[in-house]
């Protein structure tokens, strides 16, 4: 029996990595206190971002990108392309997040009113650059990144019973000062949050705890935080895609 | 004689098909005759529009939408809206403005598409504003299409775009440009209204 831990990325992406019922299927789970401020923190970030660069955004693609502008792309093709071409870039996990919610069957019923229009939206627009301009509108109301958190919970209750969520220590008061800029650095503030909620948690009857990532970085961190400070010595990585 | 072999019932079946498919073409032909005079009332708003437009050019955005607004409503209330109305009844008008609102996606777009195909750099900073307004107006189609209780919406949507229709005529791309913020704040006062229902679920 092991204890399966999600960080953010696993989190925002649960509902679009095909296996993963198959590995935390008859074992625990848990998404950390931690993990959650982390993924709120970047998702304002990103929504931020977002809004405040929406031109730039659309020019760095029309100019970059022009035989893809053209193409009728439905949502899904159309955030998937958006999710690559602003790979890195701080409002990639708005994509992310929002193809999670339309790639996953059954989870319309548990949105709210206001996150089915914009669902629904996004179905109804077949443009890469219409996309963006309905997010535009849509996405300056205040109550996106509470009902998003709310129906990732969902889909994780209905997909892992045995799943905990916002377990763990409070490290909002790190994560709110960190910043992905730096990312190529092991210190990046938010894994190190992510990765201590994660080996300070009670492993309970469980074997051993398992981190499941997205991002190669995280494992870098870990060995760092095992070599430098002898800490998280029985926690393992599992990167997921 | 079985009830199904006798000839009066064999004629009435007869009977009630015929009446089904009259009933069938004289909808269609009711179809034909609102849609005819929607688009006649929609061609006068805009005519009348840009006439007052060039008499008084509007201030900014907003008192082209509201301008709009009025005119919509004077030409409805004097020109047979009560006809129209009768017309209606025999309709499915859901049904009928749904496919509407799905043919006005699709244009919206096409729209995209071929903007941001064919045009460079100065002539996008000139039609952007103009796309993003249809975005918005498509918005607010859907928003009042599936929310019965936003009629208002759907006021909104009609005379932005009908402002929009007329200001693009005219060539006022600088209050064009204030169209999306316009539609902007109608959406936010109808998620105003709906979110409390959306906070409580999200908390």
């Amino acid at each position: 029996l092991r204890l399966y831990a999600f960080d953010v990325g696993a989190y925002v992406r649960a509902p679009l990595i095909p296996n993963l019922s198959g590995i935390v299927d008859g074992n625990l789970c848990v998404v950390t206190l931690a993990a959650l401020q982390v993924f709120r923190h970047r998702l304002s970030k990103s929504l931020r971002y977002f809004l405040e660069r929406h031109g730039d955004i659309k020019r760095s693609i029309v100019s970059s990108y022009h035989r893809h502008i053209r193409r009728r792309l439905n949502a899904r093709q159309a955030l998937r392309f958006l999710e690559e071409v602003r790979y890195r870039k701080e409002d990639e996990m708005l994509y992310t997040v929002l193809r999670a919610m339309l790639e996953s069957p059954g989870l319309r019923e548990t949105v709210g009113e206001y996150l089915d229009i914009l669902l629904t939206q996004l179905d109804n627009t077949h443009n890469v650059i219409g996309i963006l301009d309905v997010l535009y509108f849509l996405l300056k109301e205040d109550t996106f990144v509470p009902s998003v958190e709310h129906v990732l919970n969902h889909y994780l209750m209905i997909t892992f019973p045995r799943c905990k969520i916002g377990v763990g220590a409070d490290f909002k008061e790190s994560i709110r000062n960190a910043t992905r800029q730096n990312k190529g650095n092991n210190d990046d503030e938010e894994d190190i949050a992510t990765l201590l909620s994660i080996c300070g948690l009670n492993a309970g009857n469980a074997d051993g705890i398992t981190v499941v990532t997205t991002d190669h970085e995280l494992e870098k961190a870990l060995k760092k935080l095992q070599k430098d400070a002898g800490y998280c010595k029985t926690v393992s990585i599992l990167l997921v895609s | 004689l079985s009830i199904s072999t006798t000839p009066e019932t064999l004629l009435s079946t007869s009977l009630l098909g015929d009446a089904a498919s009259e009933a069938e073409e004289s909808e269609e032909f009711i179809l034909e005759e609102v849609e005819h005079r929607l688009q006649e009332l929609a061609r006068r708003v805009i005519l009348r529009l840009k006439d007052s437009y060039a008499l008084a050019p509007p201030r900014n955005g907003w008192d082209a939408v509201r301008r709009a607004e009025e005119m919509i409503e004077e030409l409805i209330q004097k020109e047979g809206a009560q006809s129209l109305e009768n017309l209606l009844k025999y309709i499915d008008v859901e049904r009928y403005i749904q496919e509407q609102v799905s043919l006005f996606a699709e244009y919206v777009d096409e729209m995209y598409e071929a903007v941001y195909s064919r045009t460079d750099n100065r002539g996008l900073s000139e039609l952007e504003p103009a796309l993003m307004t249809l975005t918005a107006v498509k918005l607010l189609y859907f928003v009042a299409l599936k929310d019965q209780r936003a009629l208002w919406v759907a006021q909104k949507a009609a005379a932005i775009l009908a402002a929009l229709r007329a200001l693009m005529k005219q060539r006022r791309f600088d209050i064009v440009a204030q169209l999306p913020q316009v539609a902007q704040e109608v959406l936010t006062r109808y998620f105003a209204n709906i979110n409390p229902e959306d906070r409580r679920r999200a908390s």
